[in-house]
């Protein structure tokens, strides 16, 4: 297998989706509707990332238990962030509880 | 660089600083990824190499994995296009933040657009007081740099790094786009999209190659601005 042109295809394939809009945003006019629908992408696209992570165990079963640390402490974050809408406090919170946690009990 | 203000250096530094969260989820990958490919035969080159000119963490594990079975370069190709489909919707949403922009600021900014300075800047899209590109060249330049920073440094040290696994460092990236999701929930609109989307990211679980993130992406977005427009049609 050529390795060259694994990583030539890999950057073109990759740089192509991302850019592809980009490259025409000056000669493109999305329409409104559109434009409105787009800024649900953020909060979605990061909905879709963060809650098989948390909710799912390697095996990609359900993992609802107090064992599941990624579901404890993403909880523990979900409440920080309600209470003070402050990212930086989210994040040092939950990396404080999910570190004491790793310190006290290591994962095996 | 000679065009940047005073200003947008300043932005620059916060985009920086904001990065620094997802850096700590991501580089642990980058070390794990540098170490995978010596241990399957390939060089230190071929790791900084990928890292560098591709610069897409998901697809790269994938296409190690794929490299080791021998998989014709079409299907890897094809993988990596479906692992990444995700990014087109960034570019678009971009589309009316980025179109005054020069190509040369765009043609970067595509480059460098990960999922997590996406995510970083996303707060910042309808900021006036923001300077986009600049918020947008200090996150990717950070982001950018301590992957192929990790990327290097797994490969040089070769070993698997068991106990770097096992300590499951991703959580701070999750957290950190934990923290940037919650604030959308304020709105009921916001809460519908990510109820369904957090509901079909399960449903969908089991298809390949992140097709479900793809998908219960589309249906949150979908969902949340049916919400939106009936509201206005009742309302006016």
């Amino acid at each position: 297998m050529d390795k060259a042109l694994i990583l030539a295809g890999m950057f073109v394939v990759t740089f192509g989706i991302r850019f592809g809009f980009l490259a025409a945003a000056d000669k493109i006019d999305l329409p409104e509707w559109l434009k409105e629908a787009l800024h649900f992408i953020p909060p979605c696209v990061l909905t879709a990332i963060i809650v098989p992570s948390i909710l799912l165990d390697d095996s990609g079963s359900l993992f609802l238990s107090f064992e599941n640390r990624f579901l404890v402490v993403g909880s523990f974050c979900v409440l920080l962030s309600l209470w003070k809408e402050n990212l930086l406090l989210s994040i040092a919170g939950s990396m404080s509880l999910y570190m004491a946690w790793l310190y006290w009990v290591p994962l095996n | 660089m000679a065009s940047m203000s005073k200003a947008n250096l300043r932005t620059a530094l916060q985009a920086v600083l904001a990065t620094i969260p997802l850096v700590l989820g991501a580089a642990p990958l980058g070390v794990i990824f540098g170490a995978l490919c010596i241990s399957n035969g390939y060089s230190p080159l071929f790791a900084v190499l990928m890292s560098a000119i591709v610069f897409a963490g998901s697809a790269q594990f994938i296409v190690i994995g794929l490299m080791a079975l021998n998989t014709p370069i079409s299907v890897i190709l094809l993988t990596t296009f479906i692992v990444n489909l995700r990014h087109a919707l960034y570019g678009m949403t971009l589309v009316p933040y980025l179109r005054k922009e020069p190509l040369w600021v765009r043609f970067i900014i595509g480059f460098g657009l990960t999922d997590e300075s996406f995510a970083v800047a996303a707060a910042k899209f309808d900021d006036k007081k923001i300077n986009l590109k600049a918020y947008f060249f200090g996150s990717m330049a950070l982001f950018y740099s301590s992957w192929v920073g990790s990327t290097y440094l797994g490969s040089v040290l070769g070993t698997s790094f068991p106990q770097l696994a096992k300590m499951k460092l991703e959580i701070a990236m999750l957290v950190t786009f934990i923290g940037m999701v919650v604030p959308y929930l304020k709105m009921r609109s916001g809460q519908i999209a990510i109820l369904i989307t957090a509901i079909s990211s399960i449903v969908f679980y089991p298809l390949p190659y992140k097709l479900g993130l793809v998908l219960s992406t589309l249906l949150g977005v979908s969902s949340g601005y049916l919400y939106l427009r009936r509201r206005k049609v009742i309302y006016g």
